[in-house]
């Protein structure tokens, strides 16, 4: 009995004083961030979230990058000059074709050891396209480069010999530069290769290869297309130019990131990197406390945990590139089960409903954005100014703007349909996706705004999880889509092309592909291809004033973030996501 | 009783089967591109780099029911479960991932749930009325009553938050780096075991460490069952005429109370313990959320909201399995206990 008391004696003195000596530890050049965000692939070119781009941010280099925080400038990345009509490395000909020459930097090394080469920066290229790459600036580029959404696209209309003819004739190799040929002039084009890294990070062809992506060959090209991610060799493995490489990644979990002494830029001061799974935001925020954790995003709710905290700073309201949008869809499935008999009436709504521009218009009077923004951000949010985000280039502050009013709401309710609206009313549901609470108070709000004026008005809400709610919007199920834009570029292009483009994505899940081609079209395809900035701001403020006249979307906010950290973190700034840092930029004092 | 069991495990894998074809089936009341979804990982993204409608085609996901359940079962037999994005590899290396951390969190608080209750169930039966039983009647209740994220978070604050003694996770960082960085070798995926046959007793002490709080989070309603159910039992035993025999034979109340009363109070107790064991083995996603200790429970949540159904099928096998085998033991074990309980 004696020996037994020793061992449990013994037991909780390693417990405890386990426990005492972590306090103790505190390694100053490790920096470990706490995220709810998991990864989903570690290939650049498939990477989707925002969070998971801060991954390839510090591990990948782009051709070119910005300096610190400041995003409207280009500085050379692994290529060593910005290219320039200036400088003649842009060339555009007659008929519009552009040719944008990229010198590449000597000397750079992959944390494997192999040197850079252009031929590197051509099959990095060459294999987003043809792999059907989901990054968005992947996707931007298949755009303007191919003229198509994807390659598999261009196969199915050309032939694969002729589609792979194109690809290989988009960039080409020769005194160690890098040419990209683009069919007519593409003004974000520089901008998409300055991601940092994110989508456009330069990959070691050698390397890729060996661990069994595409050899490069047209003969090849076909059995590597449509990588689906389990099939994809760079799923779970990274070699990249960047400040750290990788060290380890337990997917759902952790990933390690190492220091990558070889940098072209000078090593970083942190030894390594720790981006860990914690997917409960008071556990978080316990950690950060005790200083097991150095970083974390904090809601606002949880703001007044962390203010003040011994140890902690927090920066509260950064502006972020997400903005949130309700959808109106003009042309609804008509086997959709959330139309009710799909007559306008109490038992239903037609599948056209939301092509009236009065209805738009009063829908857009009937949300009360201060309610919104007030109780589900605790007024930490904004609201918007239209598609262009907030703090991009070109945003216009004295854009129109819909606000709350009912009375102009009802005026415009009473003319919607010739006034058969209002006589007869209507009964939809609207739905967003389960356990998203600013999705469901959207809605609830509006709902709220709508039905108060008519009592023949009538919005159920539903949820549906969220794959089956993206399933949903692409199918044309819902009368609403609540669907947002993180843009990733800085550059109003993007946002306007995917808000208002009839190849984007909203015109062709909301149903108004036709209406885009007619007017918003030839504008965003010249904001494309102009460089002139001026005409550029001219075209930019008429996209926004057509948006609002047209009322295409209820912009109810775009969000702000909050992020906490220890106070020996050194570095951070703030960036167009401020939950997405620049390990190189940090240390801890 | 050989035979028995040989019976038993025969049935299983019929079991399985209509197990499997059920779920299957109930899959199939969504549309293909419903069941594409899971392949949109996030809210930020509306498709996927294929078009779904290839995608249809490449999984056979509009072939007729037996086609894509044999395929499927084809596939299972010879060991592959599938592809899970939700969990980002394929289902059975998520199982044999995940299964192991809920299984240590299952025995530590298999421990506190059977030894506690048991004992104390006991020592409040052998108390009827007086203040350990009153004090047990009422703590069971609290224990009952409490939500799991409460108490949780309660012990999270104080142990960790305060106190700095029991953090969240499985590990510490550099256990972690220990385990998955060094020549470690994970036999089992349970820390606690593969520490011990690594000789690695720093690592055991600190996975220990980080199973104290979830595991008391996870057992205390359990344990508050567990002690009812003892407590009722054993008073109803005790009531029995052979346990006043024995009292007028002059066998000591200890002797009366745990060789001959406790024994037959047991039974309704392994029923007890066997469901109690098949649900800890389908794991606790909101103790392990809370405690960020990722095991069985967040991998089945998190499959069944993104619609993961390859992993939404292997851990319906699995906890089907676990199931059987369970009530396969309770029943041998009540044999053990009462000699009088044949198998048939």
């Amino acid at each position: 009995m004696g020996r037994t008391r020793w061992v449990v004696l013994g037991i909780l003195v390693a417990l405890l004083g386990g426990g005492a000596m972590a306090q103790s530890v505190n390694s100053p050049g490790t920096f470990i961030k706490a995220t709810i965000n998991s990864v989903e692939t570690l290939d650049p070119q498939f990477m989707l979230s925002s969070a998971t781009t801060e991954l390839s941010f510090n591990v990948y280099d782009s051709l070119l990058d910005h300096p610190q925080g400041d995003l409207e400038t280009l500085i050379p990345g692994l290529a060593s000059v910005v290219p320039t009509a200036d400088n003649g490395l842009i060339v555009v000909a007659e008929n519009g074709t552009t040719y944008i020459t990229f010198p590449i930097r000597t000397g750079v090394k992959f944390h494997n050891g192999a040197v850079l080469t252009p031929e590197d920066v051509a099959y990095t290229f060459k294999r987003a396209l043809l792999v059907g790459g989901q990054a968005s600036s992947i996707n931007m580029l298949c755009q303007n480069l191919l003229g198509k959404a994807s390659f598999s696209d261009l196969v199915d209309e050309v032939g694969y010999d002729a589609a792979y003819a194109q690809l290989d004739a988009m960039v080409t190799v020769a005194d160690n530069s890098v040419t990209f040929k683009l069919p007519k002039p593409f003004v974000p084009f520089l901008g998409i290769l300055a991601d940092g890294g994110s989508g456009t990070g330069i990959l070691n062809k050698a390397w890729c290869i060996e661990q069994g992506c595409w050899p490069g060959t047209k003969e090849t090209g076909q059995a590597h297309m449509n990588k689906t991610m389990e099939d994809d060799p760079l799923f779970g493995a990274m070699n990249g130019t960047g400040p750290f490489m990788l060290a380890s990644w337990e997917p759902m979990e952790r990933v390690v990131l190492e220091r990558f002494d070889g940098y072209w830029q000078g090593a970083p001061a942190l030894e390594r990197v720790i981006r860990r799974i914690v997917e409960d935001t008071q556990t978080a925020i316990l950690m950060l406390k005790n200083g097991d954790v150095d970083f974390t995003t904090v809601d606002v709710a949880d703001l007044p945990q962390v203010q003040g905290a011994e140890g902690v700073t927090v920066l509260d309201n950064l502006p972020s590139t997400w903005l949130m949008k309700i959808n109106f869809v003009m042309d609804i499935a008509a086997n959709s089960s959330f139309i009710g008999n799909g007559t306008l009436g109490d038992g239903g709504i037609p599948t056209d409903f939301f092509s009236d521009l009065d209805l738009r218009k009063a829908f857009q009077y009937s949300f009360d954005w201060d309610t919104y923004i007030n109780e589900v951000f605790l007024g930490a949010a904004l609201k918007p100014y239209g598609p262009v985000l907030i703090g991009f280039p070109t945003a216009n502050p004295d854009n129109p703007q819909y606000y709350f009013d009912l009375t102009k709401a009802e005026e415009y309710f009473r003319k919607a349909w010739g006034g058969e609206v209002w006589e007869k009313g209507f009964h939809f549901t609207a739905v967003y996706s389960t356990g998203s609470t600013h999705r469901q108070r959207a809605l609830e709000i509006l709902k709220h705004g709508v039905e108060s004026l008519n009592p023949k008005f009538r919005i159920d809400l539903a949820s549906l999880p969220w794959a089956a709610h993206v399933a949903a919007i692409q199918n044309k199920q819902l009368p609403f889509s609540l669907f947002g834009m993180l843009p990733d570029v800085f550059d109003p292009y993007l946002p306007l092309f995917e808000h208002m483009h009839s190849a984007g994505g909203y015109a062709n899940w909301s149903g108004y592909v036709e209406l885009a081609k007619r007017e918003f079209d030839p504008l965003i395809d010249e904001l494309g291809s102009n460089y002139d900035p001026d005409r550029r701001r001219e075209l930019s403020y008429e996209l926004q004033r057509l948006d609002y006249e047209y009322s295409l979307s209820i912009f109810h906010f775009q969000a702000v973030e909050h992020v906490a950290m220890r106070d020996w973190v050194d570095g951070y700034y703030v960036g167009p996501f401020p939950f997405n840092l620049d390990f190189y930029a940090l240390s801890k004092r | 009783m050989l035979f028995y069991i040989v019976k038993r495990l025969l049935v299983l894998p019929l079991v399985l089967f209509l197990l499997s074809a059920l779920v299957f089936s109930l899959v199939l009341f969504l549309s293909p591109y419903e069941r594409l979804a899971v392949f949109i990982p996030n809210a930020d993204s509306v498709g996927s780099n294929i078009p779904f409608d290839e995608l249809v085609e490449r999984y056979g996901l509009n072939r007729p029911f037996h086609q894509q359940y044999a395929l499927w079962l084809s596939q299972v037999l010879r060991g592959n479960l599938g592809w899970s994005p939700s969990a980002r590899m394929p289902v059975a290396a998520a199982i044999a991932k995940y299964f192991p951390a809920t299984v240590e969190l299952m025995l530590l608080g298999a421990v506190i749930i059977f030894a506690g209750g048991i004992a104390l169930g006991t020592y409040a039966a052998t108390h009827h009325n007086r203040l350990p039983d009153q004090v047990a009647r009422v703590a069971t209740s609290f224990g009952v009553a409490l939500p799991e994220f409460v108490f949780g978070l309660l012990l999270l604050v104080v142990f960790y938050g305060w106190l700095k003694l029991f953090p969240p996770g499985r590990l510490s960082t550099w256990a972690e780096d220990v385990v998955y960085l060094s020549d470690f070798h994970r036999y089992t995926g349970m820390h606690l075991i593969d520490s011990l046959l690594n000789g690695r007793f720093d690592v055991f002490a600190d996975a220990l460490r980080h199973l104290v709080l979830p595991s008391i989070a996870y057992s205390i309603g359990m344990l508050s069952t567990m002690l009812r159910m003892m407590r009722s039992s054993l008073l109803e035993t005790l009531q029995m005429d052979y346990v006043t025999t024995a009292r007028a034979k002059g066998v000591t109340e200890r002797v009366v109370t745990i060789k001959h009363a406790r024994r037959n109070a047991l039974l309704p107790v392994v029923t007890l313990a066997g469901s109690i064991v098949a649900k800890m083995l389908g794991g606790a996603v909101i103790v392990e959320t809370v405690f960020n200790y990722r095991g069985m429970g967040k991998f089945i949540v998190s499959a069944a909201q993104g619609l993961d159904f390859p992993a939404i099928l292997g851990a319906s096998l699995l906890i089907g399995l676990i199931i059987i085998l369970t009530n396969l033991v309770i029943d041998l074990l009540y044999t053990v206990l009462d000699p009088t309980v044949r198998l048939e």
